[in-house]
């Protein structure tokens, strides 16, 4: 039994993307609402991957995620949309958007990082209101509050096998189930190389003593604007999706702060610097919102305990209070978060890797 | 565009300024003793806001129809923020003690996060007393204009900015110049170990700068509610990011550094309303953040601080 | 890790610190400093607590920059100096922010809809040349035609005055092109309004007649000196904004610790200093990490080139571990390791930097006789490795044994300099020592 284990969480990542590949073909809901949500889910777990670089591996904090994930879904948006003359194909705005997010990311990052960490917070903070300000305010660019509608699926206008695709996605959601799969697939695929890598380890040896990492020769600023600019091109990449999948960039409320901090609590939550850690965290995140609150909602309802109404006595009403207080506890006992990171799990439980 | 239409736009931008440079001090003076960004800062002060306007219902204080504010009314407000202080000062204390003393050796990220999280449980009280809509707060003082003539208003509001945020900076000064708290906050803020080793009780001085910090940002509330007459649960997330804006652009740490540093978030956010337009006012903030990081990175009245080796 | 060592090694000595002086505040921490470490020597920096001497090695390594003197190092201060690649660099970063600040003052969204979007309206074929045409119309704030409900209209470049609807194409161009000459002339003095009854067809409900005025034209014939004044001046502040800023930053980090430690010094901390999350062999592989080539897509798909560098710095990184004895311990986390062990942990990392000098900062502290013994012995290998130790120490017995020359500090003067031998006879180092009244 020890070796079926050892095998199984070593490869856990092949033996979870096996599930969750054959699972369309098993459960025929996948093909509906459900196959759009769990879609969500994925793009929120490749965001939350591309945080973790920032503040995971290299111990930055960085509040403003949600920006870099909207500039990614309305780069995107622009070069694909009727609305404007480019109409580029999908994979090359993806590109494109990836390089121009990553490139803000490094804008952003190259006068700020060299400073004290606590700047970076602000910084990201205040920027990411900035973006969405903007993305409001630029009208003709944006479409405002309206967002940038319709996005093309990806696809759109190839034939392959007497099959439009982009009507193929439009048409099936596990399409976009695939497509998000995949991509996960390979951000995870991506970090897990990085992590073993020079750069993954100078990533954790600036979160671990900047000073010593400086003083071994390591650019400390080079480092953190490329983990910052990875992290960029991880939520660009994630925006892509998102705005392919919901074919538009909905409003620019909706890469406002809250998002940011649901995706900066997966981290935490799930384990800094921990992949498995990360997806976990998201999956219990989201199906709190989705999920567990309603549920509860509903039960509250059937039971009637709340006549009145009153936000009190609902339990979504509750729903900031219990991610301040999961925050605070987790910060005041279990640190390393849900699923420690390797490098973490080793110093606190003796594992020698 | 005139320049009394100038010089009015910079006394607006002044007296904003001097209520962000009130919530300022909030986060200047925690991160100047244990170096974290309380990032609740902002919604403890909307927690004031909320105290405030159950108390001025509480006190009946709504009338003010007269061209002149009653004793009564100053006397109310005085007391406002001297009840609102106390309780935004109490909680901050409380907050620390539970939260953040723990915490005190963890890494400097558990602290942050913590913050973050104590934020979004203000957040969510707040939600429960004013519900989810923004509530107006009742106008205590008269309209009328002080100044003679009518080229430049100003009122009896902007007086009472003046009024409140002068004396409590002043006071603040004084007693972190020359009292014996006031040497042992500097001194804790110095080198920790060292302040504890010659005897000064830590967590206590800590405790008093929250309490300290609590206060002001208690009275910023009340005057923000009778100033800006608008509050609402989210309101702390705004402030909170103008004020610590203003802290790191002072010199974070420094405590007149947050009041320049407020008087200047005032002024370039009342300049580019009325030059540029209210929706870029908060993108300017963020470019001149921005500039001052790049060319002045501890701040316009910072001191560059060493690193221990 | 073998060197040869350069030519010049007996003319110049390896570090050379020149009147190094450095003052927090008002507390002068280390005042006119000078130190020669000759190569292939051990050199010991000893004095009471407090003396300055870890101040000297942070301002050696680059955390500090010395507030007056100079550090050079095989002859060569430890700055960037400012070559054309800075220059290039704040030129370019220059007008990326000039060219942005420029848009945004002459109105982002404005610009995109006269370049991009008008066109899109009246189906105008996207190209090069067109993009060209409407940038020069809009910072000429010429007049152009938009599509709105099926009708069309005579605009502002910047979209926000509507002059006149039409129904046809044909007949809108014309009305342009009369209305633009109006505007134009408006620029040399004052001119007609053109036909006004024209414009009246013109007027639909929802644009009132009065549109037209002298006001008006008056408006659209200063927008071009308008515009013009607004995009030169965002470039101007923003470049030099820019530019400035990538200077500001580049002088505040040229004399970083990693720059020192490129050139060839490497340390270790008196309060030991590691990753301690990592094992022992990735805090090595840290030190060796300019010795693996690649970047990131290098990194993310093996390359070979990236495959080798990888293995020839694990192999390195082993033989550092071996050297120091701790090659057992490669797969433990460091932070786990007994005091001892993490000090020769920091040696081996600061040696696979491949650094010519090795600054070490009280390395036996809290090492047990036997331990210190060993660590004497390792020093004397590292310096027959070829790699010069400057050295600060309170373990008299060791430092005098192993150094070659002997500096002494107190209250950041150098009050000697010599053999061991001479050192200890050293009236006023005695009295340094033993607090004697000089």
């Amino acid at each position: 039994m020890g070796t079926v284990w050892g095998w199984v969480s070593d490869r856990w990542e092949v033996v979870v993307l096996a599930v969750l590949a054959v699972a369309p073909l098993v459960i025929p809901a996948l093909g509906g609402a459900l196959g759009g949500q769990v879609t969500t889910l994925f793009i929120y777990c490749i965001l939350a991957l591309g945080l973790n670089v920032m503040v995971g591996y290299t111990g930055l904090l960085h509040l403003g995620i949600a920006a870099f994930f909207g500039i990614g879904a309305y780069v995107l948006a622009i070069l694909t949309v009727p609305t404007f003359p480019f109409q580029i194909g999908w994979l090359a705005a993806a590109a494109v958007s990836i390089a121009v997010t990553a490139g803000i990311g490094l804008a952003l990052g190259a006068p700020t990082l060299r400073l004290r960490g606590d700047y970076l917070a602000i910084v990201t903070l205040g920027f990411g209101e900035v973006a969405k300000v903007t993305l409001r305010n630029l009208e003709q660019v944006t479409g405002g509050m309206k967002g940038l509608n319709p996005v093309p699926p990806p696809g759109a206008g190839v034939t392959v096998a007497g099959t439009d695709l982009g009507l193929a996605f439009a048409v099936d959601p596990r399409w976009f189930y695939y497509l998000t799969l995949a991509s996960l697939a390979g951000v995870v695929w991506a970090m897990r190389r990085l992590e073993n890598s020079r750069l993954g380890r100078a990533w954790v040896a600036v979160r671990e003593d900047e000073l010593a990492a400086s003083a071994m020769g390591i650019s400390a600023t080079r480092v953190k604007l490329s983990a910052f600019a990875m992290s960029s091109a991880v939520a660009a990449l994630a925006g892509c999706l998102y705005a392919a999948s919901l074919s538009t960039t909905a409003d620019p409320n909706a890469y406002d702060f809250n998002r940011s901090i649901l995706v900066l609590c997966a981290v935490i939550l799930g384990g800094l610097g921990s992949i498995p850690g990360t997806l976990l965290g998201v999956a219990i995140l989201v199906g709190f919102d989705t999920v567990l609150a309603p549920w509860a909602d509903s039960l509250i309802q059937q039971l009637n305990i709340n006549p009145s109404g009153s936000s009190l006595l609902s339990f979504s009403g509750w729903r900031l209070a219990i991610f301040g207080i999961a925050l605070v506890l987790v910060m005041r006992y279990r640190p390393e978060g849900l699923i420690p990171s390797r490098r973490l799990a080793a110093e606190l439980h003796g594992d020698q890797r | 565009m005139s320049a009394l239409f100038f010089l009015q736009q910079c006394l607006i931008g002044l007296t904003n300024g001097a209520l962000v440079a009130l919530m300022a001090l909030g986060y200047t003076m925690v991160y100047g003793i244990i170096r974290l960004i309380n990032f609740a800062h902002g919604d403890l002060i909307m927690l004031g806001a909320c105290l405030a306007l159950t108390l001025v219902g509480a006190f009946g204080l709504e009338a003010a129809g007269t061209a002149t504010a009653g004793v009564a009314t100053w006397l109310g407000i005085a007391l406002l923020v001297g009840l609102c202080g106390l309780f935004c000062g109490l909680v901050n204390v409380a907050v620390d003690r539970l939260v953040y003393r723990p915490l005190r050796d963890a890494p400097k990220l558990a602290p942050l996060v913590s913050a973050i999280g104590v934020s979004f449980i203000f957040m969510n009280i707040g939600l429960f007393w004013l519900g989810p809509a923004d509530r107006s707060f009742p106008q205590l003082l008269p309209t009328a204009n002080l100044l003679p003539g009518e080229g430049l208003q100003f009122g009896w509001k902007d007086l009472l900015v003046l009024v409140v945020v002068v004396p409590l900076m002043a006071a603040l000064m004084v007693l972190v110049k020359s009292t014996r708290l006031g040497k042992a906050m500097r001194a804790v803020s110095q080198d920790e170990t060292a302040a504890a080793l010659v005897g000064v009780d830590v967590d206590r001085v800590i405790a008093a700068t929250f309490f300290l910090g609590g206060f002001l940002g208690g009275a910023a509330s009340v005057i923000y509610g009778l100033y800006i007459n608008t509050i609402g649960f989210q309101m702390g997330f705004q402030n909170g990011l103008y004020a610590f804006t203003a802290a790191v652009l002072g010199g974070i740490g420094s405590i007149p550094g947050a009041v320049i540093g407020g008087l200047v978030i005032g002024l370039v956010r009342a300049l580019s309303t009325a030059y540029v337009g209210e929706r870029w006012a908060g993108a300017m903030v963020f470019a001149i953040l921005i500039v001052i990081l790049v060319f002045r990175p501890e701040g316009l009245l910072g001191r560059r601080t060493k690193e221990k080796v | 890790m073998k060197r040869d060592r350069p030519a010049s090694a007996t003319d110049i000595p390896l570090l050379d610190i020149d009147r190094m002086s450095m003052r927090f505040g008002g507390l002068i921490a280390v005042s006119d400093l000078d130190l020669d470490v000759p190569e292939g020597n051990i050199v010991s920096l000893i004095g009471p607590n407090g003396a300055g001497k870890t101040t000297a090695f942070n301002c050696v390594s680059g955390i500090y920059s010395p507030t007056s003197g100079s550090v050079r190092f095989e002859g060569h201060r430890l700055t960037q100096s400012f070559g054309p690649g800075v220059f290039w660099t704040a030129l370019a970063i220059g007008l990326v922010v000039g060219l942005f600040t420029a848009a945004a003052a002459v109105d982002v969204d404005r610009l995109w809809l006269a370049v991009v979007k008008r066109g899109m309206a009246i189906d105008e074929p996207f190209t090069l040349e067109t993009v060209r045409r409407r940038l020069r119309g809009y910072f000429r704030a010429e007049l152009a035609i938009d599509q709105m409900a099926g009708k069309w209209r005579v605009v502002s470049a910047d979209g926000r005055d509507v002059l006149a609807i039409r129904r046809d194409l044909a007949d809108a161009r014309s009305l342009r092109n009369q209305l633009q000459a109006a505007v134009t002339a408006r620029r040399a003095g004052p001119g007609t309004i053109p036909d006004a009854t024209d414009m009246a067809g013109a007027a639909s409900p929802s644009q009132p007649q009065a549109l037209i005025s002298d006001d008006l034209l008056d408006r659209l014939a200063a927008g071009k000196a308008r515009v013009r004044f607004r995009g030169w001046a965002g470039l101007l502040a923003g470049g030099l904004l820019g530019a400035a800023g990538t200077i500001a930053i580049w002088r505040r980090g040229r004399r970083s610790p990693h720059v020192v430690a490129r050139a060839g010094i490497s340390r270790t901390f008196q309060n030991i200093r590691l990753f301690s999350n990592m094992t022992v062999l990735e805090n090595v592989l840290v030190g060796l990490d300019r010795a693996i080539p690649g970047g990131a897509l290098a990194m993310l798909f093996r390359t070979p080139a990236n495959r080798r560098g990888e293995e020839e710095a694990r192999a390195r990184a082993v033989e550092a571990l071996q050297f120091v004895g701790l090659a057992e311990a490669a797969n433990r986390i460091a932070g786990q390791l007994p005091y001892g062990d993490q000090r020769r942990l920091e040696i081996a990392r600061a040696l696979a930097t491949g650094a010519r000098l090795i600054l070490l900062d009280e390395p036996a502290a809290g090492m047990n006789p036997t331990e210190t013994t060993e660590l004497a012995q390792l020093i004397r290998s590292i310096r027959d490795r070829g790699v010069t130790v400057l050295l600060i120490e309170h373990h008299m017995n060791m430092v005098m044994r192993i150094s070659d020359r002997v500096a002494v500090l107190d209250h950041g003067v150098k009050i000697a300099d010599g053999t061991p031998a001479d050192v200890k006879r050293n009236r006023r180092v005695i009295e340094a020592y033993l607090g004697g009244e000089a």
